[in-house]
């Protein structure tokens, strides 16, 4: 009998990329490895499945290989957060339209409307769970959040609250997004 | 029957030219003279008339037009006596065989003699001939023009410098003094030039003459575009040190600035050194090597006239490095976007050749490269449509303000990976199944890259398209610094070859699946020049 595919998830990543429709990568995560973990993390993931590492933020995308059932996936995972050799883990979404593959982290890109001042979006993100982590070079009202617990779809799901603020111009994801070359 | 003449002891063939033939007038009759001539030589050559003409002070050269003319020389035997008198002489005409250049071969012979033959030698060879000294050359005294004694030797000047060839221990040198067409062409010295059939498509290896980006003409009026105009290589960096790169890589004019020749916007340790860093077996791979960026610098502004590699369209414009991928082809947005906004800040030109999702964050830095972008002109961002054999195209192609750039082939048909649909603006020659490939830089670091050497033969897709229409861009603004960045679209568009009219399935000028047809940088750079030159005589009024 053949094997099912799970069913994808279906996210809008924003009300500002309306056309952006995403859907949960089946088998796959994204982890955010602490500094000087990369080895463990790798000598931990890499025999269950493909790892590709992103090292200027510390991310490893993770895919699970065929054969290979989740029970032990899951034991990694979990040895790995015990050990404090990771700091979250996330989901890799698909971007229906490019099939180019979106990687959540724990950014949010979010430009203010005019007239909106730094105290305004300090007010907003703690609300939200989330910091100021820095202000964009080129466009002084626009900033990325950091989001405190980013695991799972929470900073999809933070990014999609902050763009409905009658103060954001827009918010999205700081998506680690996939590069067709 | 061959004829040739001699050239440093080589000799050049020539194939005789029967369908022109060329004409003096006298000595009284001016350049506008010859014009008039002509003019009125037509209407007695009636549907005979020879079509075509060029002159040469008092020289003419006439050309029947086809079928359906009379053997030109048959036309101007025949001219009424009153314009027969006003032509002193009719010349043969030749094809120069490795050029397919023409040459009319005037009664003018020019002769170098040895310095050991003494002057009664020189005489008696000439005496033999039946040619007399006429004059020297004003530089060098040692050159002579000589002409026959006789009118009816004036038409065998070809076979008469022949024989004072011959006389070698009288004659250093001899050859006609042809009347020589000339190509403005501004063809480049390169020696991989003969390759780069998307610059210029000879229809050598299975391609189609002329099937190309038309780069020879638009190098004939501005040359290889501006010191002063920019294009930004938005990709995985760019191999500064290359040898056919290095002289073309921009410089930060302000004094103390860090960002000397570009920016990393992935490597925060090292930010300001935008070159190639990751490189992981297969050394040819794209995806976890930086191999991608050198090639698309070179097909836009590899530095060309060198004798050296290759020549990027743009080939005098300069190249600014900006880093986005470091081997995984993995990128975040916040750095995409704002890669797109510091190479606005210096770079006319913006050149992706690459395809993300769709983000708010990208399509707003867009927005600030064509608003804020040359003091307000805004720069130029062109964007490859993609390689997936999709019938839709990639972001941030998709977005307004960019422009599309589909590939097609050296047959001037779209190549089948080019993704094509709604949105897409032009296509660029690129290489497609079972066709050339685009010559081009290759990372120059030994065993990296996609071959083995500094140069590959492979390169292609939508990435090597793009930064080709990018580089026709900056060769447009090297005509018209000017422009607005709509208008320099609008050249583009409104210029571009029609390509492929059969299958392209145009409405109004637009296919979707060659956009507004195949980029012509002759036709654009062209109309750059006629627009700046209207814009002048308008502020005169």
């Amino acid at each position: 009998m053949p094997s099912r595919r799970p069913a994808a998830r279906r996210h809008p990543a924003s009300s500002s990329t309306a056309g952006a429709k995403l859907e949960t990568v089946p088998n796959a995560v994204a982890v955010r490895y602490c500094a000087g973990h990369e080895r463990q993390v790798r000598d931990t993931l890499a025999p269950l499945g493909s790892l590709e590492l992103y090292r200027p933020q510390r991310m490893a995308v993770f895919e699970r290989a065929p054969g290979i059932r989740a029970a032990p996936v899951d034991a990694a995972l979990e040895y790995l957060k015990v050990h404090k050799a990771i700091d979250f883990i996330t989901p890799v979404l698909v971007e229906r339209g490019s099939h180019t593959r979106q990687v959540l982290t724990d950014e949010i890109v979010l430009r203010l409307k005019p007239g909106r001042t730094r105290r305004t979006l300090q007010t907003l993100g703690a609300a939200h769970g989330a910091t100021i982590s820095r202000r964009n070079e080129f466009e002084p009202s626009q900033y990325v959040l950091k989001v405190r617990s980013p695991s799972g779809t929470r900073t999809l799901d933070i990014a999609r609250s902050l763009d409905a603020s009658d103060d954001v111009e827009f918010a999205c994801p700081n998506f680690l997004t996939g590069i067709k070359r | 029957m061959p004829h040739y003449y001699a050239a440093s002891g080589a000799s050049i063939q020539l194939d005789e030219a029967p369908d022109d033939v060329g004409i003096r007038f006298g000595h009284a009759d001016g350049p506008s003279s010859a014009r008039q001539a002509f003019r009125a030589l037509v209407p007695h050559a009636g549907r005979a008339a020879p079509s075509a003409t060029r002159c040469f002070g008092r020289f003419m050269l006439l050309h029947d037009a086809g079928a359906a003319a009379a053997p030109v020389e048959t036309v101007v035997n025949a001219l009424p006596a009153g314009l027969a008198s006003r032509v002193s002489r009719t010349m043969p005409v030749f094809v120069e065989r490795e050029s397919q250049l023409k040459l009319v071969a005037t009664e003018q012979i020019l002769v170098a003699f040895k310095t050991a033959a003494s002057a009664a030698a020189r005489r008696r060879l000439l005496d033999g001939l039946g040619l007399t000294i006429a004059g020297h050359s004003e530089f060098d005294p040692a050159r002579h023009v000589v002409v026959p004694t006789s009118v009816r030797r004036a038409s065998r000047s070809l076979d008469l410098a022949n024989r004072l060839v011959e006389a070698d221990d009288v004659v250093a040198f001899a050859a006609p003094n042809f009347l020589a067409e000339m190509r403005k062409t501004g063809a480049v010295n390169d020696p991989l030039f003969a390759r780069q059939w998307h610059l210029a498509n000879t229809g050598r290896r299975g391609g189609t003459a002329l099937q190309d980006a038309r780069a020879l003409g638009a190098w004939a009026i501005v040359g290889g575009g501006s010191r002063s105009v920019v294009i930004a290589i938005i990709d995985d960096g760019i191999d500064l040190e290359h040898p056919d790169l290095a002289a073309n890589i921009w410089r930060n004019p302000a004094r103390g600035a860090r960002d000397r020749h570009g920016r990393d916007f992935v490597d925060d340790t090292d930010p300001f050194n935008p070159r190639p860093k990751v490189f992981v077996p297969p050394f040819d791979a794209t995806d976890s090597n930086d191999i991608h960026g050198t090639p698309c610098a070179g097909v836009a502004a590899a530095v060309g006239n060198n004798r050296r590699g290759v020549s990027g369209i743009a080939w005098n414009c300069r190249l600014l490095a900006v880093k986005i991928l470091a081997g995984p082809a993995l990128a975040p947005n916040d750095r995409i976007a704002d890669s797109i906004r510091y190479a606005s800040r210096h770079a006319d030109v913006l050149s992706c050749s690459w395809a993300a999702a769709r983000h708010p964050d990208i399509e707003s830095a867009i927005r600030f490269a064509v608003s804020r972008g040359r003091r307000g002109r805004g720069s130029v961002v062109f964007a490859a449509t993609g390689n997936e054999f999709e019938a839709r195209i990639g972001f941030p192609s998709s977005d307004d303000r960019a422009i599309a750039v589909g590939a097609c082939n050296d047959r001037g048909h779209r190549s089948g990976y080019s993704n094509y649909g709604r949105g897409i603006t032009l296509v660029a020659p690129s290489d497609d199944d079972r066709r050339q490939g685009i010559t081009t830089t290759d990372v120059s670091l030994r065993g990296k890259g996609y071959a083995s050497g500094a140069y590959c033969d492979d390169f292609g897709g939508t990435s090597s398209a793009t930064p080709l229409a990018a580089g026709v861009a900056a060769l447009v603004l090297s005509a018209h610094p000017g422009l607005p960045w709509d208008e320099v679209r609008d050249v583009l568009t409104s210029t571009a070859d029609r390509i492929d009219t059969a299958g392209g399935a145009y409405r109004k000028g637009y296919s979707i699946q060659y956009g507004f047809g195949r980029v012509n940088a002759e036709a654009a750079v062209d109309e750059a020049r006629r627009r700046r030159n209207r814009g002048r005589a308008a502020r005169k009024q």
